[in-house]
């Protein structure tokens, strides 16, 4: 158990640096500013003078989902801002030097490394959401406590996921500016280009970039399940899976282009199945590298 | 603590060769450490002390051959190794924002053990920077806070790799007083060091790296017998030939033989001046001058770490 030692270590060097402060700041700023925010947007669409803006009803549950989308981008950022440098860093420098000239096994080092620097950002996205709750419960009409839970919990996993990722990439390198490029490269293809990639496909099976909308319902493509299968697999898209599934209606807008039901590889499950992958391979892949290499 | 003969030998480093690409660190070295001794591990920088003692810690991995310490197998079992180790790395970073006593208190933690911080602290003579971050210390106090953490749970061996980098000379004679204590207690100290005056003054016995290869091997008494009785002879000639010096060669207990200008300088290991000068005389070069000298400690280690090896 001497990762829980290496974990608090990590933690209290966090809590002594700016880091963590800044990045309570920005999830405080973000998650109540947000919330915030729409309030204001929530009802501009209704046609000005027709009385409706004033009646519009403001739920929590709309902000969530408002939410889904930046929300997917913030946490890879800071996760991986918080973890890139964790294993690499500590080996360049030659702290990690200290560390396992103490009996720890490097397994220790790398779960005590995701463990530390989770709760780091587990705290910052804590005092942020309770901060927006504050917003939520002054201006708002309707809690979705429910809601509101799925969106914590599924954000919190998020996290932990994208750190145990960044943490892998930095096992992957003795040398932190190798490390910076992997962060940024797994950052780019799978929060930037993934979202093109069943599109790519899609053009290279069928001529055309984008499947036409299942009728009466725009915005949901009917394309083959492998097309929808391929766009889930990237962390946050999984994540926002999960959300939808659980914190919505019960059911997932893709749900019209199935009208026998939702394959389970569509479901918010196998969104969680596919977090719980990205939770353990690059970090596996990482850890690999790390127990092999020297110091 | 007497050295029981049946007791493993605190390191036993065999026939460990160590390959970074093309770069050969170390070279089949056979090294042992016995239980309850002073240990001096000497060599130039870049001799290959610091890959031994990763070797040792499981920071790296022999290419080829074994090594255990404490009588385990230092791939195997290094937990239970670093457990019952105290280890001051070379070229360590402190963590910048933890305090002095957090720094000890994580030794403490991960070796479970009960020490107090601040006697640790005290011990190194930095107990006035207990509340302080390290990122802000001078090297000389992260060099003691590291030995500091080193000496957590009374351990049965202390690994010290250039100790006294950045102490100054009050600095390092409080090292050895702590290296002394530590041995008394009953800890066998392993260290290395470029500087011999160091390990002079504390190690029973000495090992000189070189180029991957241990080159030499005894205790401080018997580096200084081999030094006192050899001699440093210095002869100046008419003109430096190749037969002369091969002549010199050939002598018996002639250790080195080197050149500059019409000056040859032959090291022996005992005093047989006029048989050199007899060689040189009857290799038709002709005697001018000459002049000897004993040889000290620090021209023997210089001999051995800096002069061509024939």
């Amino acid at each position: 158990m001497s990762w829980t030692i290496v974990a608090r270590k990590d933690f209290r060097d966090a809590v002594r640096s700016r880091t963590l402060w800044a990045l309570t700041a920005v999830y405080i700023l973000f998650m109540a500013g947000f919330a915030y925010l729409f309030t204001l947007i929530q009802g501009t669409g209704a046609p000005p003078g027709s009385g409706q803006q004033e009646q519009a009803i403001l739920e929590a549950a709309d902000l969530v989902f408002f939410l889904l989308g930046p929300v997917a981008l913030l946490i890879p950022l800071t996760a991986l801002v918080i973890g890139y440098k964790s294993l690499a860093g500590e080996v360049e420098s030659g702290s990690g030097k200290f560390l396992l000239s103490l009996p720890h096994t490097r397994l220790d080092a790398v779960i005590g490394k995701v463990v530390g620097r989770t709760g780091v950002l587990w705290l910052a996205i804590l005092v942020g959401i309770l901060v927006a709750m504050l917003v939520i419960v002054g201006l708002y009409d309707e809690l979705a406590i429910a809601t509101l839970g799925v969106f914590t919990a599924a954000t919190l996993v998020l996290g932990a996921v994208y750190v145990s990722i960044a943490v892998g990439l930095s096992g992957l390198t003795n040398s932190t500016s190798r490390a910076t490029v992997y962060a940024v490269s797994f950052f780019v293809v799978f929060e930037i280009v993934w979202d093109f990639v069943p599109n790519a496909l899609y053009y290279v099976t069928d001529g055309s970039f984008f499947p036409p909308f299942v009728r009466g319902a725009p915005g949901v493509y009917d394309a083959p399940s492998w097309y929808h299968f391929i766009g889930k697999l990237s962390p946050t898209s999984a994540y926002s899976t999960v959300v939808q599934d659980f914190a919505g209606e019960g059911t997932l807008s893709l749900a019209a282009a199935y009208p026998e039901g939702l394959p389970i590889y569509l479901t918010g499950y196998a969104g969680l199945a596919i977090l719980l992958a990205w939770a353990v391979v690059p970090l596996g892949l990482g850890y690999w590298h790390f127990r092999e290499a020297d110091l | 603590m007497s050295a029981d003969d049946r007791s493993p030998p605190a390191v036993d480093v065999s026939g460990v060769t160590k390959e970074y690409g093309d770069v050969t660190a170390l070279r089949n070295l056979d090294l042992t450490v016995e239980t309850g001794e002073i240990y001096g591990f000497l060599g130039p920088n870049g001799a290959g002390k610091s890959t031994t003692i990763d070797i040792l810690l499981d920071f790296v991995r022999p290419t080829t051959g074994s090594a255990t310490v404490l009588g385990r197998d230092v791939r195997r079992d290094s937990l239970a190794i670093r457990q019952r180790t105290g280890v001051l790395p070379e070229g360590f970073h402190v963590y910048d924002r933890l305090t002095g006593r957090q720094h000890i208190q994580f030794a403490i933690q991960s070796k479970g053990v009960t020490d107090d911080p601040d006697a640790i602290l005290e011990r190194v003579n930095i107990a006035d920077a207990a509340d302080r971050k390290a990122g802000g210390f001078s090297k000389g106090m992260k060099q003691r806070l590291a030995l500091g953490m080193a000496l957590v749970g009374d351990p049965e061996l202390l690994i010290l790799d250039e100790p006294s980098t950045g102490l100054d000379p009050n600095g390092a004679r409080e090292m050895r007083s702590v290296i002394r204590e530590e041995n008394e207690r009953g800890a066998t100290v392993f260290f290395s060091s470029h500087i011999l005056e160091q390990v002079e003054a504390v190690c029973d016995r000495v090992g000189i790296l070189r180029e991957g290869e241990l080159v030499a091997e005894d205790s401080i008494e018997g580096l200084r017998e081999a030094a006192g009785t050899g001699a440093t002879l210095r002869v100046t000639v008419d003109a430096v030939t190749d037969d002369a010096v091969a002549a010199v060669e050939a002598l018996p207990g002639v250790t080195d033989v080197r050149t500059s200008g019409t000056t040859i300088t032959v090291s022996t290991t005992d005093s047989a001046k006029t048989e050199v000068l007899d060689a040189i005389e009857t290799a038709g070069a002709s005697v001018e001058d000459f002049s000897t000298e004993e040889t000290s400690l620090e021209e023997l280690f210089a001999t051995y770490t800096q002069g061509d090896r024939r």
